[in-house]
């Protein structure tokens, strides 16, 4: 912690990263303020920008999209009515209403203020927890590291879809192919069908940018393509009074303790951050009824939620190297561009970088606060521009993002398979982030279980033989066993009839 | 197209992808040297579990009410699709020539805006593809070849 109040904020503030805050911001406030788009496609189209910055500046700029794409999502949904982002979906409730009853810049204000206290104590969060889980996860070897992985991939499958056998195939699958290539251990070819190419195995920002932004276009293109949102530009004027916030506050602070923790939990993201402030705003409400009428706390607990997950999700990202999204899957893309490798090494090594994007997610936050605050009017405006146009934008931004990161037009051609299949298993209920982070997962859970067995001899025993691994273990099997009652009961309820006559 | 049976085909295609892994993961050792789990142990294991699990889909899907799945403007993702393979093929054909992604990437545009606009005056179709297109290709030369040094030959 010392390190923390101790850090060089000159390193923090040069052009280049005051530059990556900004843009950033701007650059979030757009993808999340236009339907269809958001933080993972954000981020994933930005990513080429950051191959020739230095390794603060692209990770803040990434994390400035991220942080503003969050609030930006609520633009289009109290305006429009139609949420720019899953994470939005619950912002839209009541902030629609409120925009529909005349007051559209009181309802962005909410959602301005919450997010920016969201934001920020998903920052303190990330600050506090992540030095001494560093210090914790250290003394991890591969089993723990193993078990992390199944851990991530069981709460992804389990969160990511309604159809859950679906998400298991698509974390299978996504591990099958992240063997594809040479063997890490014994370096023996694997399912490369003779391709040289392939030896190196299938690069994931192509296939991120293939399965998030091309698949996104598609299904884009099944809407209407002259659709042209029509904005109403008066009171857009983002302001709430003390007397406002302090009907809010308790449910801003709730939300972001919500947002924080979810945030952490691999699969879930703001999307099922917001609703579960939103329910629980509602559950502790004096007036439930008044909720989806354009309540003030419905939007106030949603928005702080989703933007307290950022802070939250770099968590288990800086600390294991393991992504619990697919944002910050692009981020890892990112540092590990840079040649840095996230985990508790990173932090004896460059802690300088690390307390450098702890302070930069805070000042991302101030920044999407201001810029939100005075460009609002302007996201909204953009709102206008019709689908036809929209659409080409994106496919060329994406198809630019795989090429360019190791200039390979192989990577092109996969961004384009992946995006095909992915459009089709959005269509069929697969899950994508399944899929995405058991791919970025599976050589670590590869490696790790073979190593862990080679040690003990082809012995499991290894795998809960140390206090850590065997804590992990048992979490695993109550998130499981949580699972199959949470079904059982739903099921229950869903179908008693069934259940009655032995069906 | 029925959900249903959209599912059963991607879990039979789901199947047959774990198959053929499964065929090709034969080929390579059992075990290596000092090792209890060889480079073939993961991918069988992950192949069969995916065959398991279609087999559990299939069971439950078939339990489920059917609902009606929609595609829908499905003749502009499969034309996007197809002029993006096109674009692609033509560029890594003659991409060497310098200057021709952006000749490429101008038509490309041009087309797929000319037809995404569905106003019914084309003069004014043209006159939109062709101006947005300059611009968004003159941003893509000065962003990413000028400023990022990105190039695309």
């Amino acid at each position: 912690m010392e390190a923390l109040f101790s850090f060089d904020f000159s390193t923090l503030f040069t052009l280049e990263n005051m530059f990556a805050i900004i843009f950033g911001t701007l650059f979030g406030l757009l993808v999340g303020a236009l339907p269809g788009l958001g933080a993972t496609i954000g981020i994933a189209l930005l990513l080429p920008v950051t191959y020739t910055m230095d390794p603060l500046p692209s990770v803040i700029l990434l994390i400035s999209v991220y942080m503003a794409s969050e609030y930006g999502g609520s633009i289009s949904a109290i305006v429009l009515g139609v949420p720019g982002t899953a994470a939005a979906v619950a912002t839209t409730l009541d902030g629609s209403p409120m925009a529909k009853q005349g007051f559209p810049g009181k309802a962005l204000a909410y959602s301005l203020t919450a997010s920016t206290i969201g934001g920020f104590a998903g920052g303190i969060v990330l600050m506090t927890l992540t030095i001494p889980l560093s210090k914790l996860t250290i003394r991890f070897s591969d089993p723990e590291f193993v078990l992390l992985g199944i851990l991530g991939l069981v709460c992804v499958a389990s969160l990511s879809s309604k159809d859950i056998p679906k998400s298991i195939l698509s974390v299978l699958f996504g591990l099958l192919f992240s063997l594809i290539g040479q063997d890490s251990l014994v370096g023996f070819p694997r399912f490369t069908f003779g391709s040289l190419t392939l030896l190196s195995g299938i690069s994931y920002v192509p296939l991120i940018v293939g399965m998030f932004a091309f698949s996104e276009v598609y299904l884009m293109l099944g809407g209407d393509l002259n659709k042209r949102y029509v904005t109403d530009k008066k009171n857009l004027k983002t302001k709430i009074t003390w007397k406002e916030f302090k009907n809010v506050w308790k449910n801003i602070l709730r939300g972001s303790i919500i947002g924080s923790l979810t945030g952490i939990l691999p699969g879930l993201g703001g999307g099922p951050a917001s609703w579960f402030a939103y329910t629980e705003a509602r559950r502790t409400a004096k007036n439930p009824e008044n909720f989806g009428k354009g309540e003030p706390n419905g939007i106030a607990a949603a928005e702080a939620a989703n933007n307290a997950t950022v802070g939250g999700a770099m968590i288990p990202l800086l600390t294991l190297g393991i992504p619990g999204s697919p944002s910050t899957a692009v981020i890892l893309g990112a540092l590990m561009i840079q040649g840095i490798q996230p985990g508790p090494m990173v932090f004896l090594r460059s802690p300088d970088l690390i307390n450098g994007i702890f302070w930069g997610l805070i000042f991302s936050v101030f920044a999407m606060y201001f810029i939100g605050k005075y460009t609002t009017s302007l996201w909204a405006r953009m709102l206008t521009i019709p689908n036809y146009a929209l659409i080409p934008i994106v496919l060329i931004a994406a198809y630019i993002g795989a090429y360019s990161k190791d200039l390979n037009i192989v990577d092109v051609w996969i961004a384009i398979i992946a995006g095909v299949i992915a459009y089709l298993m959005r269509k069929l209920n697969y899950s994508l982030p399944a899929f995405i982070l058991a791919f970025i997962l599976g050589p670590l859970i590869e490696t790790g279980m073979r190593r862990s067995l080679m040690l003990s001899s082809g012995s499991l025993s290894i795998f809960i033989e140390r206090g850590y691994s065997l804590t992990i273990l048992i979490i695993i099997i109550l998130m499981l066993g949580s699972q199959i009652y949470t079904k059982g009961i739903k099921n229950i309820i869903d179908n008693p009839q069934k259940i009655n006559k032995g069906v | 197209m029925s959900y249903k049976r959209a599912t059963y085909i991607s879990l039979v295609v789901c199947s047959a992808i774990a198959v053929m892994f499964y065929i090709k993961s034969l080929e390579l050792p059992s075990t290596s040297t000092g090792a209890t789990f060889g480079p073939s142990a993961f991918p069988q294991l992950l192949s069969a579990l995916i065959v398991i699990f279609s087999i559990i889909s299939f069971v439950l899907t078939k339990r489920e009410e059917d609902e009606k799945l929609t595609f829908e403007n499905m003749k502009y993702v499969i034309f996007t699709i197809i002029l993006t393979v096109g674009f692609t093929l033509l560029w890594q054909l003659f991409g060497t020539i310098y200057g021709m992604f952006y000749l490429l990437l101008f038509l490309f545009l041009t087309t797929l805006l000319f037809i995404y606009n569905q106003a019914k005056n084309s003069s004014q179709k043209v006159f939109i593809a062709i101006g947005v297109s300059v611009v968004l290709t003159s941003s893509v030369y000065i962003v990413f070849e000028r400023l990022l040094k990105i190039v695309f030959n």
